[in-house]
């Protein structure tokens, strides 16, 4: 168990920056997600920490110590890879004990035939037995020891690719994209079973997901990367609520977060296609605001804007209205409690009013922005 | 219901295919029916696969004084065991097992790992080494026969198991063989080998060469079997010890130049060095089909 830090990390391949320049500090025990679109980084970065891949420039720590010059193999550090990527010709036991006769016995004794009969090797070799159990147990897989990989399921082949990773007791796990090869029901239910076992095992985990979903709901802190820089890092919430960047607030939340296109006017007004919102710039120019689907609400008159249905769809627990507004390229998304369901109509005229706390500006460089209420100015 | 139409195509396919499969046997038919003849049957071509068993005199038994009655026997009989007793067989057949297990052993030494680099590693002038492989496919073993056995006079090793041996260690075609293979094993198995703790040897044997089994059992049947069957390289290379004599020069021992040849020995001869290649491919056939069309990972 320890910290992990990354100083300054860039990496190119050819003449292709893919990091360029990543710091991110880890805490003891933190449950971490690096998440952005396929192609931002993330497991690149993920690859360089685990030693597997060397930056171009930079310094990783664990525990406060520089192990840039260390191998894959001396890091103290464990992998659960997207193909869970188990041994096919060992079975799911020797699959387990693999990290531990690599580390525990020595070369002579992890020979084939003379190998056993050396002194003290039998002895380690049932404790690494008594080990690989215990960790079969917590995972739910003892009975499946004997079997090889190849007669497990995806859900069972990926308990034993973490059973791999717990059995040596890392400083950290790192785990690359290990749900998306699971069905959607799995993924939900493994979700639950690897955040539970961080807590458990008190371990830094180091996740790397595409899924906004699985990284806000496993995660103590989020990392959204995008294009080889840290956007934003944060506890899920602080993401959804004040994202730092409009690539962020679009990444995180699903639906996703609605982007008006505004202008900000001579006396620092922001218009949205000439209506007034009711906000005023502070520092910047606005020139979008952000508003998640709760966020904004039914009114009796035109407050931020009006459309036309478009499509309703029931979620059963929620009711997502889909709403045409004339200026906004995309449709506009609001979320209602289903009990709303009998009062709308596809075609039928909404005004719109937003909670006004949780609307966020972003300038033209897409950075969040202060915003102001508008009513004091507006009535000087 | 299907029904089993006349198809001029399959037929035409099928007579080719048969054509193709007699002139392939025939040699292996002549081989053995010469092997159960008396000279005299083998001469006048007659008796059918198994000859007409007449009985004939045997020539050593009555050199060593035995009576004409009990040196009579079976031309079958006759020309097997003057196989094993003419010349030394089983020392023959022991020498075999000798040089085609100690040139795979080594092969498979030198392949895999050059093989594992050659498919995983990334380092300076790969693809330029896989091209030179790729040309040391190309080159003809008699083209460089003369210069390899002055190389070996020079270094005072001809007449010698290492003669045998150590030319053929370096095997280019167990090299791409095994390096193709070793293309279609995922790059996460090895990186999850490294976080496990092993350093590139120890993922060499322990992770890549048992995922490659299928590969290296039709590597073994195409190496043992040209080792096995070579006659032209162990000819150059023995020039005195019998001792050293692998299975095919064996051979030579029913041509008697002057007194014409033995061909019943001989083929008997033939017969006996085969056989063990015959079995052990039936043995593995599935497997080896397997390695050549390279399906092992699934």
């Amino acid at each position: 168990m320890a910290t992990v830090q990354l100083h300054k990390i860039k990496k190119s391949f050819g003449g292709t920056d893919v990091l360029k320049g990543v710091s991110l500090d880890i805490a003891d025990g933190e449950f971490l997600s690096l998440v952005g679109p396929s192609g931002c980084g993330k497991s690149t970065l993920l690859r360089i920490l685990a030693g597997l891949e060397t930056q171009s420039s930079g310094t990783v720590s664990i525990g406060g110590r520089p192990i840039d010059g260390l191998r894959a193999a001396d890091r103290d550090l464990a992998m659960v890879f997207q193909s869970y990527a188990l041994y096919p010709h060992l079975t799911v036991a020797e699959n387990i004990a693999v990290p531990l006769t690599m580390r525990r016995l020595s070369g002579a004794q992890r020979l084939p035939g003379i190998g056993p009969f050396l002194p003290g090797s039998r002895s380690l070799r049932q404790e690494i037995a008594t080990t690989v159990r215990e960790a079969a147990e917590m995972l739910d897989i003892a009975h499946l020891l004997d079997r090889k990989p190849g007669q497990l399921s995806g859900g069972q082949r990926q308990r034993v690719a973490v059973g791999r990773a717990l059995v040596r007791e890392p400083s950290a796990f790192l785990l690359d994209e290990p749900l998306s090869n699971l069905d959607a029901k799995m993924r939900v239910h493994m979700r639950a079973e690897i955040a539970q076992l961080n807590r458990r095992l008190g371990a830094t985990f180091v996740y790397v997901t595409h899924d906004q979903a699985e990284a806000m709901t496993m995660s103590d802190r989020i990392a959204v990367m995008m294009e080889g820089e840290l956007l934003q890092v944060g506890t899920p919430d602080a993401l959804y609520d004040r994202p730092a960047d409009i690539r962020v607030a679009q990444f995180i939340g699903s639906p996703a977060i609605n982007i008006l296109p505004v202008e900000t006017d001579d006396t620092g007004m922001i218009r949205l296609y000439g209506a007034q919102t009711g906000f005023r710039a502070g520092r910047a120019q606005i020139e979008h605001l952000g508003v998640r689907p709760e966020a904004l609400l039914p009114c009796d008159d035109n407050e931020l804007l009006s459309g036309r249905v478009r499509l309703i769809e029931n979620l059963g627990s929620d009711l997502f209205v889909q709403l045409d507004v004339p200026g906004v390229p995309r449709p506009v998304t609001l979320r209602l409690p289903p009990s709303a369901r009998g009062r709308l109509r596809p075609g039928e005229l909404m005004h719109l009013c937003a909670d006004r706390a949780r609307v966020v500006g972003f300038d033209a460089s897409g950075k969040a922005a202060p915003l102001l209420r508008a009513e004091v100015c507006a009535h000087v | 219901m299907t029904h089993h139409r006349f198809s001029s195509r399959q037929t035409l396919a099928h007579l080719v295919l048969i054509f193709g499969a007699v002139i392939v046997l025939l040699p292996f038919y002549v081989m053995l029916t010469t092997s159960f003849k008396s000279s005299v049957g083998i001469a006048s071509g007659t008796g059918g696969l198994f000859g007409a068993q007449e009985l004939v005199l045997d020539q050593s038994c009555v050199n060593l004084g035995g009576s004409e009655q009990d040196c009579l026997t079976r031309p079958l009989i006759d020309n097997y065991h003057q196989a094993f007793t003419a010349a030394p067989l089983w020392r023959y057949l022991l020498n075999g097992v000798i040089v085609t297990a100690s040139i795979f052993v080594l092969q498979t030494l030198i392949a895999v790992p050059a093989a594992y680099a050659l498919a995983k590693l990334r380092f300076w002038g790969r693809d330029a080494a896989f091209g030179l492989v790729l040309f040391c496919l190309l080159i003809p073993v008699h083209a460089i026969a003369l210069p390899l056995y002055l190389m070996l006079a020079k270094l005072g090793l001809t007449n010698s198991y290492a003669a045998l041996i150590l030319p053929w260690i370096v095997s280019a075609f167990g090299i791409f063989l095994m390096r193709q293979f070793f293309m279609t094993v995922p790059d996460d198995l090895i990186d999850a080998a490294r976080m496990d703790g092993m350093g590139e040897f120890a993922i060499i044997w322990r992770v890549m060469l048992p995922t490659a089994i299928p590969a290296l059992l039709a590597f073994a049947i195409f190496s043992v079997v040209a080792h096995w069957n070579d006659y032209f390289w162990p000819r150059i290379v023995l020039t005195g010890d019998r001792n050293l004599f692998t299975p095919p020069l064996g051979l030579r021992e029913f041509k008697g130049d002057l007194d014409g040849d033995f061909y019943g020995p001989m083929m008997a001869t033939a017969t006996v060095i085969v056989t063990p290649l015959v079995v052990a491919f039936l043995l593995a056939q599935r497997r080896f089909i397997d390695g050549i069309t390279l399906t092992g990972m699934k």
